[in-house]
């Protein structure tokens, strides 16, 4: 991707993008746990805890809390990016269009993102996929971005015209034009085309006050045009630019040197001198501030004050020394290791700024902390940060074991506890003899059933009058019929008779009572056999579900232990990154002082000499 | 001829420098992503391996936290009890409050409960309609089954009354 562009557009996108503000859902889960689980990650999202967010979702859809869909998939691959995983992201956002559910608004979404994620890592071709698969108007802030991103392409084709074109079509938010018009400005110049260039660039300096965002490109603006017209040898427009810069903002050192500049041109050096003394008196390490010092040399030196002049050179020299030696200890610092224990490693911005603020109290760390505002050591560090945390998250979690080991073996002995009282209740209790029970009683019912038989449920009672009957009958039944007394068989039948009356009229009732007895005997037989089951099961520990609970612990635990040692391997590689980024930073910036060093004692030599051949004693 | 094989070797070898170079800040970067990647995953495994092992089904109970519109009660605090017991408190920031109101749900507690009747009291405090100090507080009497329960303490506003609303929902 060009540099320039990805620059331009990071630049734009770091002061105004924000993944959680840009969200909005469309077709979220309306109703119950799915609606709650749903909202949950929502709620993480909008707090910008983007790595928690994910893992809520990642767990909600393992639970089935959240149903795969294309809303779903889409925060999935929004959230992956936010959690600075812009390459896996760009693999599921895609994925979205493949859901039954998808819409073009969703669809237009995920393409998007997809642009974001490739922008975030310079893929200009899945920058370009994304850009073009956007079919309509996004909704919210997401359109300013994405005709931003567009105006800036344009800009990057060198289609200046219809990226102009564009930028008049942008309502809403001012800041996102005033961003893309300034990069208009920029590529303008560039070009050698004047008259666009200051005419963008004079429309964003011409702002009126706005937002803190608005304020800074306004103010960028105004010190580009200042310059621009110091360039051209136009001092007094150059002054109406850059004295409207903002006093306490980040380009009013600029503003000032360029101020005074202005004046010099005019050969108004008290003026000058004015914005240069003042501007001597801020942070010498800032660039600004250490050409300032020289130019209040030259205008000394032009107001033909040379014991001035000399002086102030020799100020500067000696804090250009000051400055060389707090470079060098910070580098010494580098190398042995020692910033990286002192830096803060907060993740959360608004913990760092105050972190880094207190910080910034103490002389020798502030080249350090004036090096981290470069935006290529300013993303180094967040990576080694991110991965610092990420340690530091893993550490935590492996102490938890101990607890989850603790868990673990309490359940275990609880779980034998029971088995011990379970063995004792059902010690008395046999399930094969229920069974036998069971599987007799069954067959009588059903024997009877099939012989309509009402015998088969007389009481014992009844049985043995039976009994009797039979023995009275056999014993009738051998006296021969003359010598039996008078109707004593009518009265042996009117016996039977009514035996058997009571049996058959109780039968119906007896057969109901029965298959209710023998359901309860079927419910007691179950009962037991679960008893039965569970005693055995709980005697057999490694069955149970907090077995299977361990052998998961013991997984993530070699898991953790594995990613813990790459972890700690690519922390130390990252710090070395980091460090390195750094270094060259300080590097650069001692050359840089080197160089200012060099001119001081050329301008004292040079007075020196000047003195010696006028003949004036210093 | 010593002097031309040197400046071949710088020739050569710079740029194959450079190359190896970014090369292996690729790597990096591709490590970088793996490892994140992973982390994920075992964060994710960590998160319901917990609640699993915590938390048992039979006895988990979860309450949610949630704002709809929040016009007329600016949430400060609130303060949850369960059977007389305080199982949660929290103080909210501009950034929470403001999550909530754009429709997020924070899941203030998980906890274990017998399967049963409960009670949960939520005590809010914040401030209510014409700016005045507000502190009110809501009871709930539930059944906990055999399986998880789930809570919504909801603050709504009521636009009949002008007043917000404190309720709660078992899921």
């Amino acid at each position: 991707m060009n540099p320039l562009l990805r620059r331009r557009l990071l630049l734009g996108c770091s002061a105004l993008c924000c993944i959680a503000g840009a969200w909005v859902a469309h077709a979220a889960p309306s109703a119950g746990i799915e609606s709650l689980r749903y909202r949950q990650v929502l709620y993480a999202m909008y707090q910008e805890h983007y790595t928690q967010a994910q893992v809520e979702l990642m767990a909600g859809k393992d639970r089935g809390d959240l149903n795969s869909s294309a809303e779903i998939e889409l925060l999935n691959g929004v959230l992956l990016y936010g959690a600075g995983l812009p390459e896996l992201a760009m693999q599921v956002l895609p994925q979205v269009l493949g859901h039954a559910d998808v819409n073009s608004r969703i669809s237009d979404l995920a393409w998007m993102h997809y642009a974001k994620a490739a922008l975030s890592i310079g893929d200009q071709t899945g920058f370009q996929r994304g850009m073009v698969s956007v079919r309509d108007a996004l909704p919210g802030q997401l359109e300013q971005e994405r005709l931003f991103f567009r105006a800036n392409q344009l800009i990057a084709e060198e289609k200046l015209d219809e990226a102009q074109r564009l930028l008049e079509s942008m309502d809403g938010a001012q800041v996102w034009r005033a961003y893309a018009t300034y990069n208009t400005g920029v590529a303008c110049l560039l070009k050698k085309s004047v008259e666009c260039g200051v005419d963008a660039m004079t429309s964003v300096a011409d702002l009126a006050n706005g937002t803190r965002e608005n304020t800074v490109i306004r103010d960028k603006a105004r010190v580009v045009l200042g310059f621009w017209y110091l360039q051209q040898n136009d001092p007094a427009r150059a002054l109406k630019y850059l004295r409207t810069v903002s006093l306490d903002g980040l380009y009013s050192g600029k503003a000032m040197l360029g101020v005074g500049w202005a004046y010099a041109a005019q050969e108004h050096y008290q003026d000058a001198l004015r914005y240069w003394n003042e501007l001597s008196r801020r942070d010498t390490l800032d660039v600004v501030t250490q050409e300032g010092l020289l130019a209040s040399g030259f205008a000394y030196n032009k107001l033909k004050s040379n014991p001035l002049a000399l002086m102030h050179y020799r100020q500067a020299a000696s804090t250009y020394k000051d400055l060389q030696e707090v470079l060098d200890s910070g580098m010494a610092g580098l190398r042995s290791g020692e910033v990286l224990q002192w830096l803060p490693m907060s993740m959360d911005d608004k913990t760092l700024t105050k972190e880094l603020t207190r910080l910034n109290q103490t002389p020798g760390k502030r080249p350090i902390l004036r090096a981290l505002g470069v935006p290529a050591v300013r993303d180094e560090y967040r990576r080694y940060r991110d991965i610092v945390a990420t340690t530091s998250a893993l550490q935590e979690w492996s102490e938890k074991f101990a607890l989850y080991d603790e868990v673990l073996d309490d359940r275990v002995k609880r779980q034998r506890d029971r088995a011990l009282v379970l063995r004792e209740k059902v010690k008395s209790i046999r399930p094969d003899w229920l069974e036998q029970r069971f599987n007799v009683a069954q067959r009588t019912l059903i024997t009877s059933d099939i012989a309509h038989d009402g015998l088969s449920f007389r009481t014992d009672n009844e049985e043995r009058q039976l009994l009797r009957l039979q023995s009275i009958y056999e014993r009738l039944s051998r006296v021969p019929a003359n010598k039996l007394p008078p109707n004593v068989l009518e009265r042996y039948s009117v016996l039977r008779g009514v035996l058997m009356w009571n049996i058959y009229t109780q039968a119906d009732k007896r057969r109901k009572d029965y298959s209710e007895q023998l359901a309860e005997i079927e419910k007691e037989l179950q009962g037991t056999k679960e008893l039965w089951r569970r005693m055995e099961l709980l005697g057999n520990v490694d069955q149970l579900p907090v077995a299977k609970l361990k052998k998961r612990v013991a997984q993530i635990r070699e898991r953790l232990k594995a990613v813990s040692l790459r972890a700690h391997a690519v922390k130390v590689a990252t710090g070395g990154r980091f460090t390195r980024q750094m270094s060259a930073e300080l590097e650069s910036e001692r050359q840089h002082v080197a160089a200012y060093l060099a001119q001081a004692q050329y301008a004292m030599a040079r007075l020196f000499d000047e003195a010696t051949a006028s003949g004036e004693s210093q | 001829m010593r002097r031309i094989v040197r400046l071949l070797i710088v020739l050569i070898g710079a740029p194959m420098l450079v190359m190896q170079a970014a090369g292996a800040a690729e790597k990096l970067d591709a490590e970088i992503q793996s490892l994140k990647k992973d982390v994920l995953e075992l964060n994710k495994d960590l998160l319901l391996l917990e609640e699993e092992l915590l938390f048992p089904v039979n006895t988990q109970v979860t309450v949610f936290l949630s704002l709809d519109v929040g016009e007329l009660f600016q949430l400060e605090s609130v303060r949850i009890t369960i059977d007389d017991k305080m199982v949660a408190s929290q103080v909210y920031d501009t950034r929470e409050i403001e999550a909530l109101r754009r429709g997020g749900v924070q899941k203030i507690y998980i906890g274990n409960i017998k399967p049963g009747k409960h009670e949960v009291v939520a005590v809010f405090t914040g401030e209510g309609p014409q700016g005045r100090k507000y502190k009110r507080a809501t009871n709930y009497v539930f059944e906990k089954p055999a399986t998880p329960t789930y809570l919504e303490l909801k603050v709504s506003d009521s636009i009949s009354k002008q007043q917000p609303e404190f309720l709660v929902k078992q899921w």
